[in-house]
């Protein structure tokens, strides 16, 4: 039996996720819990069950459908226990308007390499595989598993991560990994800290490690007006960057307003309700300041 | 774009289409004095010269390639011979909220007084409706399928390269050595062929006249012209007329005035074919552009400068508007001029030139309703091409659209026709498939596939009116396995299918007998040769195509009883059918659950997707191959046209969780919705169709702006087409566009009057859409990549 792992969604036709045309595999679970996260519910490793209450109709096929009785009728309305919810979907599977949304299904390599294997065709102009997350190094034996079964299928693998992960296990990696897409949130370890939940030590001495170790890798900075795009933070990566081998390139992605949605969506909080995208300028900015450090620098994903 | 074309661009955009009775008046007066007296096609040949005599020659101001069909651009044409219009059609179309023809009041006035009690019962629609069998006239009546040539003549047709070599001088030596070798001795069909011939060769005098009435206007106004430099041009275009189409051209203005003359011939002598398209323009154009570059008597803007005219030229011309129910509901005016780029040559190597990208840039700067354009990529075909066009089409208004040159000849290989031919054979109209300048292929109409299930489902009887109106197949409760069911369905698909040929071939057989298109059968290949007409097996290849819609609503349909009763027995037939009667009311959750926990076509999940072989087979069995008064001339394509908007009005709930009269799914794409894992997934479903075995799909995707933006955008789609198109794929367009921006278009029409969007395969103006129309583009699932 191949290693098994959460997975909360497969994206396919990913054209911002390293080179070419990419299947993106989202793992479930982050060590991270950053302010403006796009994927908030992914956080937790377990699978959960979302719900969107304006597309309920009412119907209560739920109700009958869990095994551990966790939901019930309350006011006309629903309440979930989810002390007793144990993840298993099947009042999603049952749910007819789809108000019930299972995030993370069990996927086995072997299961995975399936839905793969279906995109091969649009692999060969250079593309392939992306695991990102949550944060793939969360599920590091099936992370490792699938990158083994990806390399032998030939397909060009890139790993997505925050950096927050063992040393031992991401240089370990190091070979199972045609590129890195490293995100850099920002250089200063209490404003890390603070946006993000952990501080960065562990995430740039972690760059250094894999491009020691003959990763390629490219940098990804999330920019976001006033929270990390002030010149002397920018400058900071510069310098922490132009020295490290085997970077390809660095990736300026401007802050946008999808996030919200997500956070509306799951009526989870959202603490940048009223921060706005970039200006061109803004972001121009900081690309100048950047290939100033020699860097090969690219707007978007 | 220069100010000359900016300036014939606008006053084309802007000017308002009106019907011209110029037309139906000469053709009534010489039908009066000669009906009986000539052979049928001398009749019609006759009767072609008598217009191109009599018309009004029109001549625009900075014009450089000249022709109308009216008597100015953007005056329609009516054809009363086919299809006699009522006061009350013109006055539909001068009031309907779509684009509307301006008809003038005394116009309808001699029209009724003169015209129509001369074509009233002589028209090819009366003849035709007078005769239809009761099985026809039921399925007909509750949107079975349709019937093309009931209001236009019959026929797709795309010209080759035939026009570039043999001036109409030419083909009157052609003509005069078939007749000479004719024996009427031994052949029975001698006379009939000499006649046709005979028919020929008056058109090829018929247009020669209209060109030099044209010079004759030019010189005429040269006279009179005080600028110089206009002077020179008139005198320029007066040249031009007096050598083409009576000689084959010499250069690069005589070739493209040629096809411009060519063009307006054979929409002249009929309304025809639902489609007029040059073919290959780039290749056939390419030898002339390369001389006279070479000899410095063209420059790249100059060639483009008169390129640029002759879209201008297209674009005044719209179609002749229909009558009846169609000329109400029919918001289109196109007349599906659709321009192939780049594909192979003759000699299988890569058919792409420096004019392919002159024709794009027009594309992109004229942004007209028509010409429209198509690649054809073949393997062959330079990554560039397709970067220049993806960099057009991204900017949203729909093309060029994308088809696969391998599959396209092989389509055609599979029905017979030769390597070198079929290379040269290409698209017209949307997506179909055909040997230009060698074929009649006739679309006989558009069957309405999940309407069958229906009538599966309902043991005949059409669940919006309670009529019985097919054949009876069983109770719900006979229908013991999804096997017994898909029977059924298939008896209703052979009994709709038969029940069309039928008619469809008494229609060819009217067509062939009473519509000789003596013109265009002069520039289709071996019609000259055969002493045939190109309705009566003249040309080299004769093919009759059945249009299937709605292989999205069928497949999701069928997956969600197959799904829902026979695998996982939680709901019975009985209570689906129940639901869908209240169009499911009361059962909002039988909807969602079946809409939602279905497997759907375009999710690249083999459940849905063998359905959909399964179902392609079943209607590839019963209409490949199916007899025409030709031969075994039947095949089958997945094009709607706009037709799965009528369908969806036409068909009840179905299934799939579809309300009644929502739109089908368009062409061969999934239900609008029903694709939820990115087009990559869309592409592989359709892959798993043969499409060789078709003349054509259909793939319409919607994309947002943002996915193909940038370099990586661009890459992306190339990436797609050229993977769907190693899978086997036939066609994909795109139409480029935000939802808000379609919303603010429908708030603001004024604003947004030039807003082309893809609707089937071609572009029309959002704005010139009905409402419902306007609504299906909206629905369809808006891929967002990632």
């Amino acid at each position: 039996m191949s290693k098994s792992g959460i997975v909360f969604d497969i994206k396919k036709y990913s054209i911002h996720d390293g080179p070419g045309t990419r299947t993106t595999v989202h793992l479930k679970g982050c060590p991270l819990a950053c302010w403006w996260c796009h994927n908030p519910e992914s956080q937790s490793v377990t699978p959960s069950v979302l719900f969107r209450g304006e597309r309920c109709i009412g119907c209560g096929a739920c109700v009958k459908s869990c095994p551990n009785g966790a939901i019930s009728v309350l006011d006309g309305g629903l309440a979930t226990d989810d002390g007793l919810c144990g993840g298993c979907g099947k009042c999603c599977e049952v749910c007819p308007p789809e108000a019930r949304e299972l995030c993370g299904v069990r996927y086995s390599v072997d299961e995975l390499m399936k839905r793969l294997n279906k995109d091969e065709i649009f692999f060969r102009d250079g593309g392939g595989v992306t695991f990102s997350g949550g944060e793939p190094f969360m599920q590091p034996e099936f992370l490792f598993e699938a990158l083994d079964a990806c390399g032998a299928a030939g397909y060009h693998r890139a790993v997505d991560t925050c950096g927050f992960v063992s040393r031992s296990v991401i240089v370990d990696s190091v070979k199972r990994a045609d590129l890195y897409l490293y995100d850099l949130k920002h250089m200063d370890p209490d404003k890390h800290k603070e946006y993000t939940g952990v501080d960065n030590v562990v995430i740039l001495e972690n760059l250094r490690a894999i491009s020691e170790a003959g990763a390629k890798i490219n940098i990804r900075v999330p920019f976001m007006p006033g929270l990390n795009s002030d010149d002397e933070n920018i400058r900071a990566l510069g310098a922490f960057v132009r020295p490290l081998k085997g970077i390809t390139g660095v990736n300026i992605l401007p802050y946008h307003t999808v996030a919200k949605g997500k956070h509306d969506r799951w009526h989870m909080e959202y603490r940048l309700n009223d921060l706005l995208p970039p200006t061109e300028n803004q972001t121009r900015r900081a690309a100048r300041i950047l290939e100033d450090y020699g860097l090969k620098v690219h707007i978007g994903g | 774009m220069n100010e000359r074309i900016q300036k014939l661009r606008d006053e084309s955009f802007d000017q308002h289409p009106s019907i011209s009775i110029e037309r139906a008046l000469l053709e009534t007066e010489f039908y009066r004095e000669n009906e009986g007296k000539l052979p049928m096609p001398v009749l019609r040949a006759a009767n072609f010269k008598y217009i191109c005599e009599k018309k009004t020659i029109y001549i625009g101001k900075d014009e450089l390639i000249v022709g109308e069909r009216g008597p100015k651009p953007k005056a329609v044409s009516t054809f009363p011979e086919l299809t006699c219009h009522t006061r009350q059609d013109f006055e539909i179309l001068t009031t309907r909220a779509q684009q509307n023809y301006t008809v003038a009041p005394e116009d309808m006035d001699t029209y009724e007084k003169i015209v129509e009690p001369y074509w009233r019962g002589r028209c090819m629609r009366d003849r035709l409706f007078e005769r239809m069998p009761e099985d026809w006239t039921l399925l007909y009546e509750a949107g079975t399928f349709t019937e093309f040539g009931e209001q236009r003549a019959l026929g797709h047709t795309a010209l080759d390269d035939l026009i570039y070599q043999k001036g109409a001088l030419d083909l009157k030596k052609d003509i005069a050595e078939a007749r000479a070798k004719l024996d009427f001795i031994n052949d029975p069909d001698a006379t009939a062929k000499d006649e046709q011939l005979q028919g020929m060769d008056i058109s090829c005098d018929a247009v020669i006249i209209f060109a030099e009435r044209h010079a004759e206007l030019a010189e005429k106004m040269a006279a009179e012209e005080k600028d110089e430099k206009r002077r020179a041009e008139l005198l320029k275009i007066a040249e031009v007329c007096r050598r083409v189409p009576a000689h084959a051209p010499s250069n690069f203005w005589e070739a493209v005035q040629t096809y411009w003359f060519v063009h307006l011939g054979t929409i002249t002598e009929l309304n025809g074919w639902d489609a007029m398209s040059p073919g290959h323009l780039d290749q056939h154009l390419t030898p002339f552009y390369e001389k006279d570059i070479a000899d410095g008597t063209l420059t790249r803007d100059g060639a483009k400068e008169l390129l640029s005219c002759l879209w201008i030229k297209v674009n005044n011309t719209p179609a002749p508007p229909k009558v009846g129910v169609t000329a109400k509901e029919s918001g289109t005016y196109n007349d599906f001029t659709n321009i192939n780029l780049a594909g192979l040559k003759a000699d299988g190597s890569d058919g792409s030139s420096e004019v392919t990208y002159i024709c794009l840039e027009i594309f992109d700067e004229l942004r007209l309703l028509q010409p429209q354009g198509n690649i054809q990529v073949s393997e062959r075909t330079p990554d560039n091409v397709l970067r220049a066009a993806a960099r057009v089409f991204r900017n949203g208004m729909g093309y060029p659209s994308m088809f696969n040159a391998d599959m396209v000849i092989q389509e055609q290989m599979r029905v017979g026709k030769t390597l070198e031919d079929a290379r040269q054979g290409g698209t017209s109209g949307c997506i179909e498939t055909g040997c230009a300048g060698k074929e009649a292929y006739l679309l006989h109409g558009y069957l309405n596939v999940p309407k069958l299930l229906e009538y599966a489902l309902s043991n005949g009887v059409d669940l919006l009116t309670g009529k019985q109106v097919s054949i009876k197949t069983g109770e719900l409760s006979e229908f013991k396995s999804f096997d017994d069911l898909y029977a059924a369905f298939e008896k209703q698909m052979s009994h709709a299918i038969d029940t069309k040929i039928g008619v469809d071939n008494y229609l060819r057989y009217q067509y062939a007998t009473n519509m000789a298109a003596t013109y265009l059968s002069c520039v289709i290949r071996d019609c000259i040769q055969n002493g045939k007409d190109y309705y009566n097996g003249g040309p080299r290849y004769n093919s009759d195509y059945i249009q299937c819609c709605g292989f999205g609503t069928i497949t999701d349909s069928l997956s969600a009883i197959k799904k829902h009763v026979y695998d996982e027995g939680r709901y019975t037939l009985e209570e689906i059918v129940e639901a869908m009667k209240a169009n499911w009311e009361g059962h909002e959750d039988m909807r969602l659950t079946l809409w939602n926990k279905t497997p759907f076509f375009g999710n690249d999940d083999d459940y849905a997707d063998d359905i959909t072989r399964r179902v392609f087979d079943s209607l590839f069995k019963r209409i490949d191959g199916r007899r025409s008064i030709l031969g075994p001339t039947y095949h089958m394509n997945g094009l709607s046209t706009t037709c799965h908007n009528y369908f969806g009005q036409k068909l009840a709930a179905s299934p799939n969780g579809r309300f009644s009269g929502m739109p089908e799914s368009d062409g061969t794409s999934p239900s609008h919705g029903a694709d939820r894992n990115g087009p990559t997934a869309v592409v592989k479903s359709l892959a798993k169709l043969d499409q060789v075995k078709t003349g054509g799909t259909l793939l319409n995707q919607r994309f947002l702006p943002s996915v193909l933006a940038g370099e990586e955008g661009i890459e992306g789609v190339k990436n797609l087409i050229r993977s769907y198109f190693k899978l086997g794929g036939h066609h994909i367009q795109f139409n480029v566009v935000d939802e808000a921006t379609l919303r603010e278009a429908q708030a603001n029409p004024d604003k947004y009057r030039g807003l082309l969007v893809r609707v089937a395969g071609y572009s029309d103006y959002f704005v010139d859409l009905d409402n419902y129309q306007q609504e299906e583009i909206i629905a369809r699932n808006a891929q967002e990549g990632f």
